[in-house]
């Protein structure tokens, strides 16, 4: 009946919504969606491709932030753009260098975490430097976080945790380690989640987790439970979120901690079996967790998948697969491995929707794309 | 008149307005409930409604489905309006989420519709730029093709696939991560 009532009307409902209408519906689907539906006929992959509607569409990514590793580089972030401007105009929404936030200096502000188009800033400000007709004291800097969005210009500042952002000095909680989970197909809100680390001698195990919601817009405290798995976790200085969870490289442990959004579940999954030297990093692609364990002595980088079986109800079911082992020399299309072009060569980060790895090259810069 | 059955039995003060479907049908509706359309507003705030407001573009049984939004969301509006100044009072929040709860309920509810029906909403609520209702079914829609292939799209909505095999052969390439 109802495809009576259609065909009566017009041959395709959806050649009959005018498409402004089909954006309005487009901008509501996940990235994913997106991507598949330029497929579906020439309207739809000329709508979705279309550079005039690109900025209300989910993000797919377009570009990405890291840090320079040039420590004196000012802004002391970089960005290096995947696709080419003239076909898709994609970057030219995206003020990269943060013009739009109210700081006065950038050695004031660092680039923590960088989550599917949000970005994550510790900013200071120096109680001296505001009120200047004080006294002369020490000056006193208080730190705090601001997330925005480089597309839309938007940024807020978050409430104060329950301890204070970037810490690290002898006998406190070492607050500096601090991560973004934002994935806007699933849920408008991010979260921020803080590691409380603790001074243990030589390294800082993971005490307990501060997670804020921009939902609540309130900060809660997560003693870790991560114990109740190994000893103590220490972080290994690098986060990845997927799926509602943040997951920790580990040093010492040859693992992988989780903390979802809720500190409700906390999980540690045990390295690939072969890795046995604790030199693995995390990463995300492709909506799966990859171990990445840099092989120094084969001189190869190892790529482990984490399969979890769709309908796994335990754990125990969550296996790494080695999914590519590629020959640093092949990989970089350069000499062995002392070879001086080889200095400086590092990971940035993964393709989050494909097979692209990216790595720095001081000689080559800017950044430079390999699969 | 006695098709509009809206029954607003405390509505002695509210100005009404009368709505004309294309198969003129006549609605009459309160100030209120109307506004919640920009384009009736507007047409207010320029004081042409008298002798009603005629809809071209509107059926009857869908501005019949319009109009039962609007006056649910009416009520929804007037009572936010009332609280912005207690956003603290808790007591008011509890009964803020209860009503919200219920909202959504009708809106669930509302959106039981066929694919047809859906399309004719969102058009109209688009022609009386009504931003609610616009969000609420564009996201209906969103939400029941998200997952589908392109495939079933083109099944669903009677969508020609007019790529040229090589064209649609380079966007698979160059989205495959999607199809995974």
């Amino acid at each position: 009946m109802n495809c009576d009532s259609r065909r009566r009307r017009s041959p395709s409902p959806a050649a009959y919504l005018p498409d402004d209408l089909l954006v309005e519906i487009l901008t509501r689907l996940p990235a994913k969606s997106l991507c598949r539906f330029k497929s579906v006929s020439r309207t739809w992959r000329d709508l979705i491709s279309n550079p005039a509607n690109r900025f209300r569409f989910a993000q797919t990514l377009s570009g990405l932030f890291f840090f320079h590793p040039d420590h004196r580089a000012r802004p002391p972030w970089r960005f290096c753009g995947f696709s080419s401007p003239e076909r898709d105009g994609g970057l030219s929404t995206v003020d990269t260098a943060l013009s739009f936030l109210p700081s006065t200096s950038y050695s004031e502000m660092e680039l923590l975490d960088s989550c599917n188009g949000l970005l994550l800033l510790r900013c200071s400000c120096s109680s001296r430097s505001r009120h200047g007709r004080r006294r002369t004291r020490t000056t006193t800097s208080t730190r705090f976080y601001v997330v925005c969005n480089p597309a839309t210009k938007s940024w807020v500042v978050l409430p104060q945790p329950s301890y204070a952002p970037g810490e690290s000095r002898a006998w406190c909680k070492n607050t500096c380690n601090a991560a973004l989970g934002f994935d806007p197909a699933v849920s408008p809100h991010f979260h921020v989640f803080q590691l409380v680390q603790h001074d243990d001698q030589c390294y800082d195990y993971v005490e307990a987790v501060d997670i804020y919601s921009s939902d609540t817009g309130r900060w809660a405290l997560w003693k870790s439970r991560w114990s109740e798995h190994y000893m103590n976790i220490y972080f290994a200085k690098q986060m990845t979120y997927l799926n509602g969870v943040m997951h920790l490289a580990t040093i010492y442990d040859n693992a992988v901690a989780s903390v979802d959004v809720k500190g409700q579940s906390w999980k540690v999954t045990p390295a690939p079996l072969r890795v046995k030297d604790g030199c693995g990093r995390i990463a995300q692609s492709q909506g799966r967790l990859l171990f990445v364990h840099h092989d120094y002595p084969g001189d190869a980088l190892a790529i482990y998948v984490l399969d979890d079986n769709e309908d796994q109800q335990s754990s125990s079911k969550e296996e790494w697969t080695l999914k590519r082992r590629i020959s640093m020399a092949d990989l970089l299309f350069i000499g062995p491995r002392d070879s001086p072009r080889r200095q400086g060569y590092s990971v940035i980060a993964f393709h989050p929707h494909s097979d692209s790895i990216i790595f720095y090259d001081p000689v080559a810069d800017p950044e430079k794309k390999f699969r | 008149m006695a098709s509009a059955g809206s029954g607003d039995e405390k509505a002695a003060a509210a100005a009404m307005i009368t709505l004309i479907s294309s198969d003129n049908e006549k609605f009459e509706v309160t100030e209120a409930t109307a506004t919640l359309s920009q384009t009736i507003r507007h047409m207010i705030e320029d004081g042409c409604t008298d002798g009603g407001v005629p809809l071209p573009n509107v059926t009857s049984k869908i501005l019949a489905r319009v109009i039962e939004y609007c006056k649910k969301h009416a009520t929804a509006a007037a009572g936010e309006e009332g609280s912005s100044s207690s956003f603290s009072d808790a007591a008011f929040l509890e009964v803020d989420r209860a009503f919200l709860e219920e909202l959504e309920e009708f809106d669930d509810a509302f959106l039981e519709v066929d694919r047809a029906t859906l399309f004719d909403l969102i058009l109209a609520a688009n022609y009386l730029d009504i931003k609610g209702l616009l969000n609420l079914t564009c996201q209906k829609v969103a939400d029941s093709v998200k997952g589908k292939t392109p495939e079933q799209i083109r099944e669903m909505y009677n969508i020609v696939n007019d790529l040229t095999p090589e064209e649609e052969a380079e966007i698979r390439r160059e989205t495959q991560w999607a199809f995974e």
